[in-house]
């Protein structure tokens, strides 16, 4: 039997659905140098502004302040971002470099890309380092239940969360957290330079 | 020719029927029971005008008790990576399932047929997943723990509620076997006075930490999008406001030695409902 | 805390003899008190207590079961003082023969006392046991901060805060569960004292104590045997079960009461948890020298009873003159003899006849009130056993009958012409002994004849007696001044208490 034969391909392919399938109730086998607390343990596919698909995990690697909005959100979440423009204002050139800016939606249903481009625009973020996604319905509360975000959906669409902004170092592993908005972020700020020195990136490498 | 290909055939049978017995032994049947529909006022409502409203929660299935350290072990065996040794930290904290006497094996600590406790929300959830099944959402579980033995509401009666409250004030002690208490209406068991249990949505009490300042909205709005937007309803259902208190202290990955779970799924008759 | 006026008149005095040339300053030096002149000023509140930073290494903070106090910091300069609290849910005796689950800071009630300096900066961990149900938090009222550490505490069973603080305010401070519903955990038990000395520390005394009065509200009534739930509506309505000093009827009575000597000068440190009633702090046969309100910082001298707040303290200080047992006690009467809430203070040491002349009433007055020792003692041991005798139970029965009945019916049963009927040699009583215990439990109102003489008065309800020690007063009673004999079991009690009913206001 041919391996390259249409017929092998699709039984290939059926078996491999069925074996993904399967292994469901698994979350998918991470890469061994995953720290045993890193958040990307949640494997989770993102959907950016432009519609394509990025992974929760896109920049392992560096340090990345996550946080949890949605883009209809009229009283919190524009403060979170100016929190996390702040924060990133202060701090050193080095530092700024590295660090990349993750924001999820809680909105999974009306955080459409249309929705995440006009929120990117009204707040002039740097698609270089600033990342706004939309993650599928079923992933919202997995992925807020990991970072200690809290919500509810109220009746007439809003959604009840508590502001949260956590550091991840290169592994995934939250390093420090800043709850509330307009909270006094020198903690925090300390944390991000400790973790983007280039030791600090690979730190908690094994478990 | 002909023969061993029968032979060939009984053999396909046998291993088919032995795989799937096996497979039906592993996913024994979880036995469940139909909670009807209803309306209620949960203690926590949502409101938009300061009027406390109700939740309309659809007919669904419910465990009619929770799930016990036999069934939870068959789990882990069939899926490695929840076992003890096994799970990353971010999915449970290091007493996960500290009854066992090992990954693999029970021991004396823990009884089969005991509801299984020491289980983080991520690993309740994989269970439920495994079984396609899921957690209940809060206004599910707490419609489903309304009802009393004959009424679906009996949030309100006394003595209903002293007998939950008692639960309360005894220290933990040795868990029964379960089902160990009274069936209610739908005929589900040991909702309260065994252990306490996940809900799907539990990271969507936001109730502060600090049980004083509840009239201090303005802090509130400053921790949370929208604080007013919640009434606490009835003041005096002091087991719902120990439950809200309770799951606000949990994290994703915590576990504790009285929290165990049960798992629900949607009623085919009535129509899918998405989950935020 | 201490009033520093004398010392600063004397060292005003002394600067002025010992520097004629330099100018009298106007200020004393470096100690951080109260000029004289400025009496109405205060001591500058928290915004003196920033002493600058720690100094030395961390230290473990001495934590002391009530009633014992951890011993002065003698420090001069801040440090880091590191506080770890466990909190543990755990079913205790809350009076005899009946069992309460408290929720605790560290296995009992009140929980430990923490003793710092003001300035102290204090890192404070918070662990709820594994074994607990419920989450726990905790406000300590010495912290300048939101909820007084409660939001920063909130800790699930089988986890651990911490949050750290610095004791900006000189003071005795209440700390307690904040988490809701508070009146719940603090209803079970959630709270104690953490004293944070002024920076030259209390003045030396002999004896320092920790006592701290809560109030208690359980389903069962008053002395109802077995283990007790909390119950909410009798806290809601403020109807307390039980007011005890340091959580248990009894955790200072007899063999577990305080101990001073003659010519000691005691210091209490007096908490009062609530969560709902003030206490009128009193010690019967002694009068307060000094009293700080509200452990407030100016003093206050010659006070015989002072009232201390639900979620409040007070410092009392005074010489024992004279040797002998003085009870302490909340003088809302009906609180101290109805529902536990006394403690007492044993003195020895010479008699001093020129101050108190009488015999002292010792225990045994109060021995219906109290789990006292002694004959009642081995009774209840026989009777757990199955083996009570007569001769244990006539003996129980005199201890009891001599702290409660003969108030009345006087010690030799002869009862008072016209008002109290006899006991000794009374045919009503010998006529139907059994008559006796409805009387006993429900009271008699009106007439009746004894010995041919017509009483018409009120006996009150003894309810509050439990079955065992109405038993033994019968029995004892009964084989008492030519009565005719025979004895009481508690069982029948117990019968009768089930047949009748309590009068309005009655315990169980």
């Amino acid at each position: 039997m041919s391996w390259s034969s249409s017929r092998a391909r699709a039984w290939i392919l059926a078996f491999s659905l069925a074996a993904a399938s399967a292994v469901r109730a698994d979350p998918p086998s991470a890469p061994a140098a995953l720290p045993s607390d890193s958040i990307y343990h949640l494997s989770m596919a993102l959907r950016d502004p432009q519609g394509k698909l990025a992974q929760l995990a896109a920049w392992r690697g560096h340090p990345v302040l996550i946080a949890m909005v949605y883009t209809s959100c009229k009283s919190v979440c524009p403060l979170i971002v100016a929190d996390l423009k702040r924060i990133e204002a202060a701090l050193s050139p080095v530092a700024r470099e590295r660090t990349r800016v993750l924001l999820v939606s809680l909105d999974a249903r009306r955080d459409d890309t249309g929705a995440l481009r006009k929120f990117v625009e009204r707040h002039r973020l740097d698609p270089r380092r600033w990342l706004v996604a939309t993650p599928a319905p079923g992933d919202v509360r997995p992925l807020a239940a990991l970072l200690g975000v809290r919500y509810r959906a109220l009746p007439n669409g809003e959604l009840l969360h508590t502001p949260l902004i956590a550091l991840l170092d290169g592994g995934g592993t939250p390093r420090a957290r800043l709850e509330g908005v307009g909270t006094n972020a020198s903690e925090l700020i300390a944390a991000i330079e400790g973790t983007a020195k280039p030791s600090g990136v690979t730190a908690a490498a094994a478990r | 020719m002909g023969s061993r290909l029968i032979l060939s055939l009984v053999c396909a049978l046998v291993l088919c029927a032995g795989h799937t017995a096996l497979r039906a032994d592993a996913r024994a049947r979880l036995p469940l029971a139909r909670v009807a529909a209803g309306s209620f006022r949960p203690l926590l409502a949502p409101s938009s005008d300061g009027e406390p409203r109700a939740v309309s929660v659809r007919s669904f299935w419910l465990m009619t008790r929770p799930v016990r350290n036999d069934e939870f072990l068959a789990f882990v065996s069939r899926h490695p990576r929840y076992r003890r040794d096994n799970i990353p930290r971010a999915f449970a904290d290091a007493q996960y399932l500290l009854r066992f006497e090992t990954p693999t094996r029970l021991g004396g600590g823990a009884r089969p047929l005991q509801p299984v406790t020491l289980v983080s929300w991520f690993a309740a959830r994989a269970f439920c997943e495994s079984h396609a099944l899921r957690l209940p959402s809060e206004a599910e579980w707490e419609w489903a723990a309304a009802a009393s033995e004959t009424l679906a509401d009996a949030r309100r009666d006394d003595a209903f509620r002293r007998r939950i409250l008692d639960w309360y004030a005894r220290p933990v002690g040795e868990l029964p076997d379960v089902p160990h208490g009274p069936k209610n209406l739908y005929g589900i068991a040991d909702l309260h006075g065994v252990v306490w249990e996940w809900v799907e949505d539990f990271n969507a009490d936001v109730m502060v930490a600090d049980g004083r300042s509840r009239a201090d909205t303005a802090a509130q709005n400053r921790f949370m999008c929208g604080a007013g937007a919640l009434r606490a309803d009835d003041v005096q259902d002091y087991p719902a406001f120990l439950r809200l208190g309770f799951r606000s202290s949990l994290q994703a990955s915590y576990t504790t030695k009285s929290l165990g779970f049960r798992c629900a799924r949607d009623d085919r008759a009535s129509a899918q409902k998405e989950r935020p | 805390m201490i009033d520093a006026t004398d010392r600063n008149i004397r060292t005003l005095w002394l600067l002025a003899i010992v520097g004629c040339q330099q100018p009298v300053q106007e200020r004393p030096p470096a100690a951080p008190s109260v000029a004289p002149s400025a009496l109405a000023r205060d001591t500058g509140g928290s915004g003196q207590g920033d002493l600058g930073p720690p100094q030395g290494p961390p230290i473990d903070a001495v934590l002391t079961a009530a009633p014992q106090v951890p011993p002065p910091t003698a420090r001069k300069q801040p440090a880091k003082v590191v506080v770890a609290l466990e909190v543990r849910e755990v079913e205790l005796p809350i009076s005899e023969g009946v069992t309460y689950t408290f929720w605790t800071f560290g296995g009992r009630v009140p929980g430990s006392f923490i003793r710092v300096r003001q300035g102290d900066t204090v890192e404070f961990h918070l662990r709820n046991h594994p074994d607990n149900k419920m989450p726990h938090n905790i406000d300590l009222h010495a912290v300048t901060g939101p909820g007084g550490g409660a939001s920063s505490s909130f800790t699930a069973p089988g986890h651990q805060s911490q949050f750290t603080f610095k004791a900006l305010n000189r003071g005795l401070f209440v700390y307690h569960c904040a988490t809701a519903p508070v009146g719940m955990h603090v209803g079970n038990g959630m709270y104690g004292l953490i004293l944070v000395e002024p920076p030259e520390g209390l003045e030396p005394v002999d004896r320092e104590f920790y006592v701290m009065q809560g109030d208690f509200y359980t389903v069962g009534k008053y002395r109802e045997k077995g283990l007790q739930p909390f119950d909410m509506q009798k806290a809601i309505e403020e109807n307390a079960t039980y007011v005890l000093f340091n959580g248990s009827e009894g955790a200072l009575v007899d063999d577990r009461a305080l101990k001073a000597k003659v010519g000691e000068r005691v210091r209490i440190f007096i908490g009062n948890g609530g969560p709902n009633l003030t206490s009128s702090f009193h010690v019967i046969g002694e009068i307060f020298d000094r009293v700080y309100p509200e452990a407030g910082t100016r003093m206050q001298e010659n006070v015989q009873t002072t009232m201390v707040p639900a979620g409040g303290a007070a410092i009392v200080e005074f010489k024992v003159e004279v040797p002998g047992t003085y009870i302490l006690l909340d003088h809302a009467l009906f609180r101290a003899f109805n529902k536990g809430a006394l403690g007492m203070l044993k003195v020895e040491g010479e008699e001093n006849k020129d101050v108190y002349s009488g015999k002292e009433i010792d225990s045994s007055y109060l021995g219906d009130m109290m789990m006292p020792g002694g004959a009642v003692s081995v009774a209840a041991e026989q009777a757990s056993q199955g083996e009570l005798t007569i001769e244990a139970q006539i003996a129980a029965g005199k201890t009891l009958f001599t702290g409660t009945c003969s108030t009345c019916h006087q010690l030799d049963g002869a009862g008072i012409a016209n008002v109290f009927p006899p006991l000794a040699g009374s045919d009503f009583l010998n006529a139907d002994p059994r008559r006796a215990i409805g009387i006993v439990l429900n009271g008699l109102i009106g007439k009746v004849t004894v010995n041919g003489q017509e009483f018409n008065s009120v006996m009150p309800p003894m309810s509050q007696l439990n079955d065992d020690a109405i038993a033994n007063i019968l029995t004892y009673v009964l084989n008492s001044w030519g009565n005719k004999g025979g004895r009481i079991a508690a069982a029948q009690v117990s019968a009768v208490r089930a047949a009748t009913p309590r009068p309005a206001g009655a315990a169980h």
